[in-house]
């Protein structure tokens, strides 16, 4: 390992990334076992097969509330000011999300969940109930009644529960909770005891969906069931004001009027702020390399204290843009010139003038550096050499869907020594070609490595250059090495013989990419479903994958994701009863 | 329980107690706060019988395999799938992180009941028939001598369910050389009296609901929408089986929240009715020993659990050392109540203590040492590999452990039967709590002796032992955490 270290520094990541490449493109008869170590290979192929558009339901899982969701609808039930009181209390739920994919989403109360949901409900009934302004808001004219008449609390219970449960409460409903007030000795112990009710009853925490049983099977959901899907899918809140009042007036019966719901939702604080988490999923930019580790020599006078953070809101600048202002098609948005960087250090990484914050086509970079792959999140590497493995995996696993499978440790501790090139000898390109060289490397590398060969033009920090320099210790260049990125990446298909030399020509062949867009189609459905697809999904995902490699905007296809027949039904349920067991 | 109109603190608990909880729960101790300390002490908690835990229930049903030293193995407890023994079961589950399963570690006497091994690694004995002991002293009198005992209100509690006769009462296991005679120390059999003298007062007034009977009321009364939700047939199974496990988890937090959450020193409320029910009567001891802790009356407490004949049930008595007996020479796996109501009680124990926060963000637990551990190792009066388990340590024992001991390849003595494994001294584990909780050789140095304990090997093929003699003084590898 020492050797590994000195030949390739940031060794520890090559590593870990040659641990996680041990051979196969998994594909749809991957063996089970194999899944339950590198999570669920995409289920479906990218045809997306669909022989019968839109009728079948959703499927029939009851989903909790992600911490984000909940939060949302604390803030809606409460108020802003009373939400900005309680918010610290909400960082005591388990932290969750989509986390590289879906199946990072556990959908279970455990002991840790259901205690911070229940001390949460403790905060804020203790803050709201004390306070004589928030019990004015929440309880109006009752509020500065110390033993809170019955009928007063039941009011209280039908207001706050709506929010809650996001549909009106049923009069037994109403009793239920009220009760609660009675049996924790009225007054404000009483009071507190009701509203913590409220907020750990089931229908605040999960999405219960019971509709109309039909006749065929599955459920017709209610007018408040389908406003609360798009809600949270396209806010990941409860249902607005006026997305609620369409729900009482019946408004939501045609696909025409979901898909209005969705447009205008997206375009709210909350539906930017959905988009720009979903990007930064679909980047993994919480788990991009930073630079601090880089030596003095290498940066050459470049502060990238920060760096990364910068990189990562330069990222979001051009896609929010992209998206809402620009109505950016996906092979636009891989082939892209245009940059958002607002620093001169960044703007001198991509080639391009310091965008002024407020053009919304940014400015053009004067290098062959187009879309994704131009930028940080793509080139850095963490170290003082290019990476073109993290490169190739990179794009592998997040803009193709590509599954890697994890790594046979025993086969790489075995290799001898002879697979390390010297630094000095020989360029990046050779050393990794010869490093990955063993038969059990290469069935995964071989797809891997050409990708990270193309982008050989830009070094670890993203920075064009001509030629690769080579650093000792002690920060004196040892050698040079020119620079070869000609490739052929098969990016669709093994065998495809289309050959590219720069970063743009890369660029130009994923926004071109069926498989890059299929797998866009992909992220957007297990992101926005907390779920990974399957073939009943087919339909919807050939939706938006039609859209998108037809041209369509963005934000159209997204939301044709949503905006489909299928948002109005739940499919039946997926087998016996428990009492039937 | 059928309730009307507004509920009393006691009645509030009572009623859920009866309704929803697996564990009785803290009708008395009601929760506001521990006493605030910015840097709580490191306490020692034991807590001891005087049987012993059944191979076939113990030893056999674990297996460390990961080499962590010469003669010693280890796994981790929380990447065992189901339960780490038949004993060590689901009762336990979330405290994996927090303990420690120790195999291996042997007493090299003879003892007979109620003489030292748990806490004195000698054969000071109760009746003193057997000559004098070697060895008089307990840790937790050593650590009661320390600044660890002088500086709290109780030195040092010793407590012990009992109420009737030589049998019923129980003798302390703690030991101390007074006046050059070794003398078992007494030990408190009264809930009530002990209370009394801990906190003055055994009743206290119903001012209302507190935080966490709020919280306890609550989920009681919200249970049942999850289950009309489950029983909905619009739900599937496979989301019943969620709701499912989200009661079980509403449950698990209702009762650790009665189980001694922010336990309140200025009124510490009343204790549980134990005169028709016994099982109340050790929980109101368990009670105790936590909030002893929490308001900083002591920082050593030794729990025996320590009934000749068993109490656990008045109408129908059995007897743990005649059914330990039953056992010696047979395979067959009956469990005794007892040892399933002491593993019941140890589970509560340590969720009390892991249910009061201190003022460092850690808990009791966490800011304890926590040893469980028995007389006799294996039920038939042959300390080889005696059950232990530690739990918490202060960051001075390493935790979420299954450690073995035990010497490959296993040796094996004719006396009275087979046995398995032999490993390291047993003393190590006590001078390992005795150097974590502060103290160093010369503080347990006892008549001139160097090291802490017997170090008697009356068997044979003990020749592997030699080298642990030499020094007496070396903390446990592996499970200590200090230099």
């Amino acid at each position: 390992m020492r050797q590994l270290r000195q030949y390739f520094p940031g060794g520890w990541a090559l590593l870990g990334l040659l641990l996680g490449c041990q051979g196969l493109i998994v594909g749809d008869d991957a063996p089970a076992e194999r899944e339950q170590e590198i999570g669920p290979p995409p289920l479906i192929d990218n045809t997306f097969a669909c022989a019968e558009p839109s009728a079948e339901g959703l499927p029939a899982e009851l989903r909790r509330l992600s911490s984000r969701e909940l939060e949302h609808t604390l803030e809606d039930t409460l108020g802003r000011s009373v939400f900005r009181d309680v918010e610290a209390s909400l960082e005591r739920f388990p932290a969750d999300g989509i986390f590289g994919g879906a199946e990072s989403f556990q959908n279970a109360y455990t002991y840790d969940r259901a205690k911070a949901s229940v001390d949460i409900a403790s905060a804020i009934a203790d803050t709201v109930v004390d306070s004589a302004d928030y019990r004015t808001e929440l309880l109006g004219n009752c509020a500065g009644e110390a033993d809170v008449a019955v009928d007063c609390v039941r009011s209280f219970v039908s207001n706050v529960g709506k929010t809650l449960f996001r549909r009106p409460l049923a009069d037994a409903e109403i009793d239920t909770y009220s009760s609660i007030y009675e049996e924790a000795g009225r007054g404000n112990d009483g009071l507190k005891a009701t509203l913590m009710g409220l907020l750990v009853s089931p229908h605040t925490l999960y999405h219960v969906e019971r509709g109309v049983e039909l006749e065929t099977a599955g459920l017709r959901l209610t007018d408040y069931e389908v406003a609360a899907r798009i809600g949270y899918q396209v806010t990941e809140g409860p249902p607005d004001a006026e997305l609620f009042a369409a729900a009482v007036a019946g408004e939501l019966t045609t696909v025409e009027a979901v898909r209005a719901q969705v447009h205008r939702l997206l375009d709210t604080e909350r539906g930017r702020a959905r988009m720009a988490n979903f990007f930064a999923y679909w980047f993994d930019l919480d788990y991009r390399p930073g630079f601090s580790q880089t030596s003095e020599a290498f940066r050459g006078g470049l502060d990238v204290r920060g760096l990364e953070t910068e990189a990562n809101a330069e990222l979001e600048q051009f896609l929010e843009h992209a998206v809402f202002d620009n109505r950016t098609s996906f092979e636009a948005l891989m082939t892209s010139p245009y940059f958002f960087a607002e620093s001169d250090r960044l703007a001198s990484i991509y080639g391009a003038p310091v965008w002024d914050g407020e053009a919304s086509e940014g400015t053009l970079t004067r290098e062959s550096r187009r879309g994704i792959l131009g930028r940080l999140v793509v080139l850095g590497s963490g170290h003082d050499e290019s990476d073109p493995i993290l490169r190739g995996v990179f794009v592998r696993q997040r803009l193709l869907c590509d599954v890697l499978n994890p790594p046979d440790a025993v086969a790489l501790s075995q290799r001898s020594d002879q697979v390390i090139l010297d630094p000095e000898e020989s360029p990046k390109r050779e050393r990794v070609a010869r490093f990955t060289q063993p038969a059990e490397c290469m069935a995964c590398h071989s797809l891997i490595n050409p990708i990270g060969f193309a982008l050989e033009d830009y070094d670890g920090l993203g920075r064009y250059r001509t030629e690769e320099t080579v650093f000792d210790d002690s920060g004196e260049i040892i050698a040079t090495h020119p620079i070869d990125a000609e490739t052929q990446p098969e990016l669709d298909d093994p065998g495809d013989e289309r050959t590219v030399a720069s970063l743009d020509e890369l660029s130009a062949l994923l926004g071109a990419s069926d498989k890059a867009s299929a797998c866009l189609s992909r992220h957007w459905f297990r992101y926005s479903t907390y779920r990974n697809e399957t073939v009943s999904d087919s339909c919807q995902l050939r939706e938006v994958h039609d859209a998108l490699r037809g041209g369509d905007s963005l934000i159209d296809a997204f939301v044709a994701s949503i905006a489909q027949p299928r948002i109005f039904y739940r499919q039946s349920d997926d087998g016996p009863s428990m009492e039937e067991n | 329980m059928a309730l009307t109109g507004p509920l009393s603190r006691r009645q509030l608990l009572v009623g859920a107690s009866g309704a929803t909880l697996a564990l009785p729960f803290l009708p008395s101790l009601l929760p506001k706060a521990a006493r605030g300390q910015d840097d709580p002490p490191l306490r020692f908690m034991a807590i001891i019988d005087r049987y012993g835990q059944f191979p076939q229930h113990w030893d056999d049903q674990m297996e460390a395999t990961n080499p962590a030293g010469e003669h010693i193995l280890t796994r981790r407890l929380t990447d065992i799938n189901g339960p780490i023994n038949a004993v060590i079961d689901g009762r336990f589950d979330d405290l994996r992180s927090k303990m420690t399963v120790v195999q291996g570690l042997d007493v090299l006497v003879i003892p007979g009941h109620n003489r030292s091994a748990p806490l004195c690694a000698s054969k000071a004995d109760a009746r003193m028939d057997s000559g004098p002991p070697d060895f008089g002293y307990s840790i937790d009198t050593i650590l009661e001598e320390s600044a660890v005992g002088q500086n709290s209100v109780v030195p040092a509690l010793r407590i012990c369910p009992g109420r009737g006769g030589r049998y019923d009462r129980g003798i302390s296991y703690s030991w101390n050389t007074i006046g050059g005679e070794v003398t078992n120390l007494p030990i408190k059999h009264s809930d009530v009296d002990t209370f009394d003298e801990l906190f003055g007062q055994t009743q206290a007034p119903d001012t209302g609901l507190s935080p966490a009977e709020r919280q306890a009321l609550v989920i009681d009364r919200v249970l049942p929408e999850y289950n009309a939700l489950m029983a909905d047939r619009r739900i599937g199974r496979a989301d019943q089986q969620r709701l499912d496990q989200h009661v079980t988890a509403l449950r698990d937090v209702q009762t650790r929240i009665q189980a001694g959450q922010a336990l309140t020193c200025d009124d510490p409320g009343v204790l549980r009715p134990a005169e028709n029910d016994t099982r109340n009567w050790y929980y109101n001891f368990m009670d105790m020993a936590v909030l002893a802790f929490a308001c900083q009356m002591t920082n050593i407490c030794v729990i025996n659990v320590n009934h000749f004949k068993t109490t656990i049930d008045d109408h129908n008595r059995s007897e743990w050392h005649g059914g330990t007996h039953d056992l010696e020479d047979s395979s067959a796996a009956r469990k005794l109540p007892e040892v399933e109501f002491e593993a019941t009680l140890v589970s509560y124990l340590l969720h009390a203590m892991d249910g009061v926060t201190e003022a460092n963000g850690k808990t009791i637990l966490d800011n304890s040492i926590t040893l469980w551990s028995n007389e006799q190792a294996r039920g038939i009066h042959q300390l080889y590999s005696m059950p232990v388990v530690v739990a918490g340590g202060g960051g001075k024992l390493n935790t979420d452990l299954l450690i073995d001991y035990r010497q490959r390849p296993f040796r094996y003595t004719a006396n009275r039967r087979d046995f398995g494994a032999v490993g390291r001294p047993y003393n190590e584990l006590l001078i390992t709590i005795m150097q974590a909780m502060g103290l160093g050789p010369e503080d347990y140095r006892r008549e001139g002796r160097d090291g802490f304990g017997d170090y008697i090997a009356p068997y044979r093929n003990l020749d592997y032992w030699e080298s642990y003699l030499t020094n007496k003084n070396t903390p446990l590898p592996v499970l200590s955490n200090f230099a």
